[in-house]
This record gives structure tokens, C-alpha cells and sequence, in this order.
């Protein structure tokens, strides 16, 4: 079946009378069910998603309504009629996603918490905050900053999501290096479960009760329930910022660098390394050439004194692997871009652009860039490859890739596209990396999941199973069952 | 309309980077009178993907969120004075 026209699903779409019962509990201004709004509703951003809108086509299908809760008890009200009118759900936070999360494939209904935005409670003696899951992400910031506090998350998509988008995606930040992915950062949530009960996981600073049941949902995408409410570690803001740009001779001698850094127990709060490509484009100004054509940027924060012996024992460590620190204007020009979103300027333009994230040990990075970038350059002429690594551990790194492939006919783009992932996320496995380091999963790591979790995913299924056993909470994502009849965008005529 | 036509696929491919710039406390909360939603309403009708009845006019007339954005978008884009006129030009179109 191909993706159907924007006028084909309006012609289609049958809106039941028994949505407006949904008003009941919201009130009728908080339920949408007019064309527009299903259509605005019909996608995130997910570049295949986007694709397919560019050519005035639906990536899915449209939402059956969109209904938007004030509060956890009427969301679980919402919960309720939905499993007795056996009517699946998508949990919407501001859409940033670019796995295809959101996307309805069944005419679902988007539950929008845009409208549970509050700050629940602070405490500045335990150091943590609770916040509601619908939060918009800057503003939740800024509400810390404006108390001298931060959350230590920051990612690219900061301004542009919600903090419970944070925790259901498993996200990481800029900074992770220093403060961790959002599941390190998660003490306790609130949840709504697929029967329609409150799960409340309270926080504490570490427990020992048996397997985490914050990590049930915390990665989950909503599937086995939708995250109301938060409590997240604070810090305080930085009292000093120490920042470095880095030229180094070749990118083994880069990686190697980062990983002594990491294995030395030093807390970079910034390390971001570009492959040539990308180092070229952002470090010619500032001193890369052909003697140090790869680049690097580190930042260390907190107390000052803490902060500058970690900075230059740091750079002992990249002197002794060739480096030397250049000008600092990619750092400055890095601080003053780092939220906005590079994908419009080439999707607008009909390019096939996208990003891969993936995490490998050190010892497979090498190969796993080499694979790749080879494989994905050699699928059309004017290809674009690039790659930077900016989530550093002692164990390995997330390698983030960004390709694109240039204007040409949709349905040869769409294969050529679905073949660049299948190359990153196959040579992923092969090499025993993670083919997801915080974008998540979604719809379009389906085919990959399997692989990726082995046995995991009978088991989260049988999980999944026994919560929502009508299969009602965000279907067909995480490589779960669908439901029958749902749009299978991996086995569309468009897409293979 | 043509002339806000590039402006409006722009931002129909952004996330909404200015969305910070929307108060927790305003009344409408919801996606599709986000910019990008407006954008890729406003596109579909030029693009003639969409007929411009009397929910698109309803839906096109909420530009008080990109009302909102415009001064926190990254790339200077005035998505609710292109909406406003792309309503009012549908509005006397025959």
C-alpha cells in the first residue's frame, strides 16, 4: 500500500460521535477533531515523516482526534474511555522526536500534555525538583537558572521539547559528559498505566527493592504508560567555565585523547569531536589544516579551582596525543547555535537528510566511522557525511552521524534512504554497539529491534502484554506488535 | 502567494525552536497553532493539498502563539504575518 494522499485520508476519515465523550472530561475546546488539526497532528519529525508531507502525503495515517488533558486525573480519565472504547493512544509532548514516536498508523488519538506544564515542587536541601511531563524544556531551565540551578540537560532539541519527551525517549544532553542521560538524572515519576491506575515511583537518592521500576518507563515511549509528572536531580550553576579548542594530527589519536580523558575520571561537562568533514566545515577560521585537520571542543564547569585542574590535567592528556589548542570561535559560534535545528535548511530544499546516533565501544569506533561513512557515500553522487562524537564514556562513545542524500526522485530517495540506515544500523550490531544512543526507538528502528534486544524483546512484549493487553499504548513502536491493519511503513511500496 | 512560499516550507520542516517563547500559563496549548503546524497548513493550501473551507479558516486565524514566537525564531521568519495574509487572500478568493 502506498502513503495516501493529504486529500485521499480526508475523504476517508470518519470521525466517531463518540468522540465528542471525550469532551466530557477535558471540556470541548481541549478535544480537536477538525481536518486541520488532525493533519497537523499527523507527524513529528521524522525525516522519512517529512518526506512524505513534502510531497503532500501522510507519513501514517491521520489522528482520530487530539485531546488534550489538564491534569493527571483527567488524563486517567482519558485512559479509561479509551480502553472501554477499545481506542488506541499516542502521549504527544511537543513532537520533537525523530523516530516516528508520535506517529499515528491507526488513526489513534493524540493525548497532547503540553497542558500539564507546572513546576510541582523544588527542593533545594535533597537537590531535587518535580516537574510536571509537559513542560516545554527551555522554559523548565530557565525556571532553575532564574534560582541559580540547572538540571544538567541540555539537548540540541532543549527548547523544542518536553521534559517528560525527555525522560520517555531516554534522551541525553550536551553536557552529558559531566551530568549523565536523563535516566541518570530521573529520582522518581508518576505514571498513568494502560488500565488507568496512577504508578507512582517515589524518589529517593538509590533504593535496592527488587529491578527499577522508573526504568520501566523511563525509555519506554509511552507504550507502557504515559509519564505525568517528574523529579529530577538539580545542581548548582556553574561558578566557572573553562573552554578549550582543540587541532589534532588524525581522528585515532582524537578518540584516543577522549577516551583518556574519560578513563582518567575527569567530568568534562562539554567534549565534542568532529570528524574531517565536519571539522572542516566549523574550525577552518580558527586553525584547523592539513597538519590538525580534526577538531575538538572541551568544557570544564564548576567550582573554579575543581574546574581549571580538570581542564589543564585534561590537556596534558591531549598534548600527549598530539593536540593543541587553536582559537576559540567554534566554541563561541558552537554556544551561540547549539539549539537551534539544522535539518530545515535541507529538508525545505528537498534533500533526504537525517541523523543516525549509535553507541560502540572505543575499540569498534574506528571501524564502525570507516563502515559506515564508506557505505553511506557510496549510495549516490553528492552525498553528504559527517560525524561527531559528544557523549563520552569511560566504556565508548556515541558516534552521531548526519547524511544527506540530494534532490532526486522521492521513491529512489526513500530507498536509498532506508538502505544508508540499514548500513549504519546493521554494521552497529555487527560491531556490538547499541543502535540507539538517545534518539530512541520509535517506528523506524522496527526492523533493527529484534537484533538489538534479542530475547529483551519477548520479554518487554510479554510486559507490554500483560499491561495493555488491548494493545492501546503508542502500538507498533519500540519493534512491539502492531495492530492489525495498522500503516507499516517498512513494508510500503514507497518505501522499499 | 507565492511569495511566502519558501518561508513557509522552511518552517513547516522546523521543530519550533521558538516555541519557549509560548507562556506556560497561555490559554491554548496545542501543536497546530504552533508555527510549523500554521506553516504546513498555510503550504498545503498554496500547494493546493488542502481546500480552504471553513476549519482551515478557523484554524488560520489562531496566529496569537506565532504572534508569540516571532521574536525567539532563529531565523527572523514572521509565520503569523504570512498566515494573516494568506487567510485574508483565500477569504476574498471566488
Amino acid at each position: 500500500m502506498s502513503a495516501q494522499t493529504f486529500q485521499q485520508a480526508i475523504r476517508s476519515h470518519v470521525s466517531p460521535e463518540w468522540a465528542a465523550e471525550y469532551a466530557a472530561i477535558v471540556g470541548a475546546e481541549h478535544v480537536l477533531t477538525s481536518m486541520p488539526h488532525l493533519l497537523a497532528y499527523a507527524r513529528d519529525r521524522l525525516p522519512y515523516a517529512t518526506f512524505h508531507l513534502r510531497e503532500g502525503k501522510l507519513p501514517g495515517t491521520l489522528p482520530l482526534a487530539i485531546v488534550c488533558p489538564a491534569n493527571a486525573s483527567e488524563l486517567a480519565a482519558v485512559v479509561k474511555l479509551s480502553r472501554a472504547r477499545k481506542t488506541p493512544l499516542i502521549p504527544f509532548g511537543a513532537g520533537s522526536g525523530v523516530l516516528g514516536g508520535t506517529l499515528p498508523l491507526d488513526h489513534e488519538i493524540i493525548v497532547d500534555l503540553k497542558r500539564l506544564n507546572q513546576i510541582v515542587a523544588l527542593n533545594e536541601t535533597d537537590a531535587c525538583v518535580t516537574v510536571q511531563a509537559g513542560m516545554n524544556g527551555g522554559q523548565f531551565e530557565a525556571w532553575l537558572n532564574e534560582r541559580k540551578l540547572t538540571c544538567g540537560h541540555y539537548p540540541q532539541s532543549l527548547h523544542m521539547s518536553t521534559v517528560g519527551g525527555w525522560a520517555a525517549c531516554r534522551g541525553a544532553g550536551q553536557n552529558s559528559s559531566r551530568f549523565g542521560k536523563i535516566e541518570d538524572m530521573v529520582l522518581g515519576l508518576t505514571a498513568i498505566l494502560p488500565d488507568g491506575q496512577e504508578l507512582r515511583v517515589r524518589s529517593v537518592a538509590r533504593r535496592a527493592v527488587g529491578p527499577s521500576l522508573k526504568d520501566l518507563l523511563v525509555g519506554s515511549e509511552g507504550v507502557l504508560g504515559i509519564i505525568t509528572e517528574l523529579t529530577l536531580r538539580v545542581w548548582k550553576l556553574p561558578q566557572k567555565r573553562y573552554s578549550v579548542v582543540i587541532g589534532f594530527p588524525c581522528l585515532p589519536e582524537a578518540l584516543g585523547a577522549l577516551r583518556d580523558v574519560m578513563q582518567a575520571e575527569l567530568r568534562p561537562a562539554l567534549v565534542r569531536l568532529y570528524d574531517e568533514e565536519e571539522s572542516r566545515q566549523r574550525g577552518e577560521s580558527a586553525g584547523i589544516d592539513s597538519v590538525r585537520p580534526i577538531m575538538a571542543m572541551m568544557e570544564f564547569s564548576g567550582v573554579e579551582r575543581l574546574a581549571k585542574v580538570e581542564r589543564d590535567l585534561a590537556m596534558d592528556i591531549v598534548a600527549a596525543h598530539g593536540g593543541k589548542q587553536i582559537k576559540d570561535e567554534p566554541y563561541h559560534h558552537w554556544v551561540a547555535h547549539r539549539f537551534e535545528s539544522y535539518s530545515p535548511q535541507w529538508q525545505s530544499r528537498d534533500y533526504f537528510m537525517d541523523t543516525i546516533e549509535v553507541t560502540s565501544a572505543w575499540s569498534q569506533l574506528p571501524e564502525l566511522y570507516a563502515r559506515i561513512r564508506s557505505g553511506i557515500l557510496g549510495l549516490a553522487e553528492g552525498t553528504h557525511f559527517g560525524t561527531h562524537w559528544s557523549h563520552v564514556y569511560a566504556e565508548g562513545a556515541c558516534q552521531y552521524m548526519t547524511f544527506r542524500l540530494p534532490p532526486m526522485d522521492t521513491a529512489i530517495g526513500l530507498r536509498l534512504h532506508h538502505r544508508a540506515w540499514e548500513i549504519a544500523q546493521s554494521v552497529c550490531l555487527e560491531l556490538g554497539g547499541s543502535i540507539s544512543h538517545h534518539h530512541g526507538s520509535g517506528v523506524f528502528r522496527n526492523p533493527w529491534m529484534e537484533q538489538e534486544l534479542g530475547g529483551g524483546l519477548s520479554l518487554l512484549q510479554a510486559i507490554k502484554d500483560h499491561l495493555d493487553p488491548d494493545n492501546l499504548f503508542v502500538p507498533g513502536k519500540l519493534g512491539l506488535r502492531p495492530r492489525p491493519g495498522a500503516v507499516d511503513i517498512h513494508n510500503r511500496k514507497d518505501a522499499q | 502567494m507565492n511569495q511566502h512560499r519558501d518561508m513557509l516550507r522552511f518552517c513547516a520542516c522546523c521543530p519550533n525552536p521558538c516555541r519557549r517563547a509560548i507562556p506556560a500559563n497561555h490559554e491554548r496549548q496545542i501543536e497546530s497553532e504552533t508555527p510549523s503546524a500554521l506553516a504546513l497548513i498555510g503550504l498545503s493550501l498554496i500547494d493546493s493539498r488542502l481546500d480552504f473551507d471553513a476549519d482551515v479558516s478557523e484554524m488560520l486565524s489562531h496566529t496569537d502563539m506565532a504572534r508569540l514566537c516571532r521574536a525567539a525564531c532563529p531565523y527572523d521568519h514572521d509565520i503569523a504575518g504570512a498566515i494573516d495574509g494568506l487567510r485574508k487572500h483565500y477569504e476574498v478568493k471566488p
